[in-house]
């Protein structure tokens, strides 16, 4: 098949829009302004690194990589790491080779680019399935847990049951796509939550704005044991959360001290995921009683449908405060096992024994200290 | 679970899933490496494998691209998982 395998130019982001309605969402000016933010408006990569497949002159194909920026072992001990993304091929040219070599070519760009690794935090699990196919190792999954509603438990038992099922993937597109649950879903998970930010206590604020410079000097003056984790800097948080897919609320924690622990909860804003879905994408907290407060917060005023957090990275004490909240692992299948941290060796030469970064083993869940908001997902 | 699924019924399995395989097809040629099945077609094979030969199965307990990636050894993985 002889498709043609380009490198990103401008000319083509209508296309690339268009094209991502098979991955983002619908609206293809929504996804023109998530590519510029993501790819374009980038604080870590000078450049994008980005492949397209065109069928004559129709682009067919994509994957991207992304700049991050990670730090290890000491404070200012920084590496950036492409991030694997945005992996799309038109429904008509699945399974005809295109998915294969464009994956290949956008490995070959980033390790011209002298990175050691990439990492893919964000892979769908068909994305996942295809990534190890690709040659990419899995380092654990996220442990994610879930907090549902009645109405929300009742429509999730339904999907496990089906879960067990032959065929379930195909039995549950049928049964329940994304369209049909959002129809039922509140337009807004974050309507309740809004509306009753007058009734936090003093030491409590809702925002829609993240605090760059307060959440960065937090992050900077709490303990740290060197496991690897995204560089969270006043830049960092001017960037991340202006996500054009993703809406996001801010509870803050401040006294006299100042900022003392913040909570973000992102919901997405595209038609192509569950948008009664609201994640916990970070947060952080000097003291457990904080963190507590900041979960009651969320919780007892968004009183959402469902909650997603990850755990793998959480101290006990976190991880059994969720629990207290009803939070539980989901049902355990294989879409709920493809899933979590990829990385690929991007160095040349005979592969050492231990692929690491720093004193840390890159293919270890445990090594590395991780947030939600480090992948796409929040 | 029933009976070990045959080398046919995976050949059926495989273009369910939407690839489009040649015929005569050779026991050793590649189906993955190759790009002959890829993505949502690989996805579906992950199903059908964890729904007829492995329940549990283990995506990173195995090397996928070298253990599924012709018919050979996606049979003698069918036949290891199925005992």
């Amino acid at each position: 098949m002889a498709f043609e395998i380009l490198p990103y130019d401008p000319e083509l982001d209508p296309a690339i829009a268009s094209l991502q309605t098979h991955l983002w969402c619908g609206d293809t000016a929504r996804n023109a302004a998530y590519f510029r933010w993501k790819y374009l408006d980038n604080p870590y990569l000078g450049d994008v690194i980005l492949r397209l497949v065109r069928d004559g002159g129709r682009i067919v194909a994509m994957r991207g990589l992304f700049g991050s920026l990670w730090e290890v072992d000491e404070p200012g001990n920084h590496v950036v790491l492409p991030h694997a993304d945005d992996f799309v091929v038109d429904p008509e040219y699945r399974n005809r080779g295109a998915a294969a070599r464009v994956m290949k070519q956008t490995i070959a760009d980033a390790r011209d680019r002298g990175c050691p690794f990439a990492v893919s935090l964000s892979a769908s699990p068909v994305t996942f399935v295809s990534s190890l196919a690709a040659g990419w190792k899995a380092a654990g999954r996220y442990d994610p847990v879930w907090r549902h509603s009645p109405r929300s438990a009742a429509l999730q038992g339904l999907r496990d049951r089906l879960g067990s099922v032959r065929w379930l993937s195909r039995l549950r597109r049928v049964v329940a796509p994304t369209s049909i649950v959002n129809a039922a879903s509140p337009a807004n998970p974050f309507a309740r939550l809004d509306g009753g930010a007058a009734r936090l206590p003093p030491t409590l604020s809702l925002e829609r704005s993240a605090r760059p410079e307060e959440m960065a000097a937090l992050v900077a003056r709490l303990p740290w044991d060197g496991r690897i984790r995204h560089v969270r800097s006043r830049e960092y948080f001017e960037w991340r959360f202006r996500n054009p897919m993703h809406d996001y609320r801010f509870l803050y924690f401040v006294d006299d001290g100042g900022l003392r622990g913040y909570l973000v909860l992102q919901r997405s804003l595209s038609d192509r995921v569950d948008r009664a879905r609201v994640n916990i994408a970070d947060e952080e907290a000097n003291e457990p009683a904080v963190r507590a407060a900041l979960l009651r917060a969320a919780l007892d005023l968004g009183r959402f449908d469902r909650v997603q957090a990850w755990t793998s990275s959480l101290p006990e004490g976190s991880r059994s405060l969720l629990r207290e909240w009803g939070f539980k692992p989901p049902a355990s299948n294989v879409l709920t096992r493809s899933g979590g941290l990829l990385v690929f060796r991007l160095g040349s030469g005979p592969a050492p024994a231990t692929w690491a970064l720093g004193r840390r083993n890159l293919l270890s869940i445990a090594d590395w200290d991780l947030r939600m908001a480090d992948s796409m997902v929040a | 679970m029933g009976k070990t699924p045959s080398r046919e019924e995976l050949i059926r399995a495989i273009e369910a899933a939407g690839a489009v395989l040649p015929r005569p097809l050779d026991d050793d040629a590649s189906l993955i490496r190759s790009g002959l099945v890829d993505s949502t077609a690989l996805f579906e094979i992950v199903l059908w494998m964890e729904d007829r030969v492995a329940p549990g199965l283990d995506l990173t307990a195995f090397d996928l691209p070298e253990e599924w990636d012709t018919m050979a050894k996606l049979v003698a993985f069918v036949e290891r998982h199925a005992r």
